[in-house]
């Protein structure tokens, strides 16, 4: 193959960027909730923007070169997701520490739940805690390595990209 | 497919099995390994009353993350048993099939309200069956450039080889096969 292969990072750094951004934020970061959306869109948006630069230069884009991206997009989720995340509650410690104990509250007077398990959600919850813990920056490196290659993946497979042609040889004169 | 795709396939296909046989035998196992809810706390709200009920306690996810991946894995297992993948139109397959979703998770956060448990995985399992078939069809992809990159790379050393050692009588020198 003789074309270029264009550059992943700028791509991945927008994809990532972006959706870690949204992600850390109150309330629509919850969109996460279902099943990381987020974070699979970053990866997806990542794939997406790299199957143009791809389309310029007629280098081949497939689901496979997804992994690649998606994967650099859930890195640059998780350093984005973390800074605007520790940003905020920081900011916000006094309102989430009231949020976290009404949460807790409510989990404990819920009716209809099993005390026992009651009781493990809110170790589960004080453990996170309000802020952002090491257990919270893991999870979402982690969260952001595996469902931003899946995002890759399944970008890769939806926006993929043909080789161009070679060219023809000039015949030797 | 080739084999190296297919095996590719087959590899996240048992992956998906295992997670999504979690939802379902982990509310059995309740009292005995709860903590395995922790698992998919990153992935779900978890909400009991978004959750499905089985054996008197809610789903490790919710009806709609149920849904996704139930849908996924049937998607996968797809593409590993019959090499099934969307030929075309793939994005219009995405965005068809995820629509209901978007629109009932939207009607949720302007406080419509939203469907009940099952209309909800109903609803969802469209978009994970056309997600799982995506992903199918990339890892087969991604397994087959793996297995071809590795099958490059005895070539090259072949066609290296040659010129890079001293020529000898051609009796063989007990060099590297």
């Amino acid at each position: 193959m003789n074309q270029q292969a264009p550059s992943i990072w700028m791509p991945a750094l927008i994809g990532g960027g972006v959706f870690g951004l949204v992600g850390g934020l109150p309330v629509v970061g919850g969109l996460n909730c279902l099943c990381c959306s987020l974070v699979i869109l970053a990866g997806f948006l990542a794939a997406f923007l790299y199957s143009k630069e791809c389309k310029k230069v007629g280098f081949e884009f497939r689901g496979g070169g997804g992994a690649k991206i998606g994967v650099v997009a859930g890195l640059f989720y998780f350093v984005s997701h973390s800074i605007v995340g520790s940003i905020l509650a920081f900011a916000m410690r006094d309102y989430n520490e009231r949020q976290l104990a009404d949460a807790i509250e409510q989990i404990r007077n819920a009716e209809g739940m099993d005390p026992q398990m009651a009781e493990q959600i809110v170790g589960w919850i004080e453990m996170i805690g309000s802020g952002f813990s090491p257990i919270g920056f893991g999870l979402v490196l982690v969260c952001g390595l595996i469902f931003g290659t899946i995002g890759g993946l399944i970008g890769g497979a939806v926006f993929k990209v043909e080789a161009a042609p070679p060219t023809p040889q000039q015949p030797a004169v | 497919m080739s084999g190296s795709a297919r095996r590719g396939v087959i590899v996240v296909f048992v992956l998906a099995v295992m997670w999504t046989a979690g939802i379902f035998v982990v509310p059995w196992l309740a009292d005995e390994v709860a903590t395995a809810r922790l698992l998919y706390s990153p992935v779900c709200h978890q909400l009991p009353e978004r959750s499905l009920t089985i054996a008197a306690h809610p789903a490790t996810v919710c009806a709609r993350c149920t849904g996704l991946y139930l849908g996924g894995t049937v998607g996968l297992l797809l593409v590993a048993a019959a090499g099934i993948t969307l030929r075309r139109s793939r994005l219009t397959w995405l965005v068809v099939t995820a629509a209901p979703s978007v629109i009932d998770v939207g009607a949720g956060f302007v406080g419509l309200g939203g469907l009940s448990n099952l209309p909800r995985l109903l609803v969802a399992l469209p978009a994970g069956v056309v997600l799982g078939l995506l992903l199918g069809e990339a890892v087969s992809d991604l397994a087959q450039s793996i297995r071809n990159r590795d099958k490059d790379k005895p070539y090259e050393f072949a066609a290296h080889a040659p010129s890079s050692r001293p020529q000898t009588d051609g009796t063989g020198g007990g060099g590297n096969s």
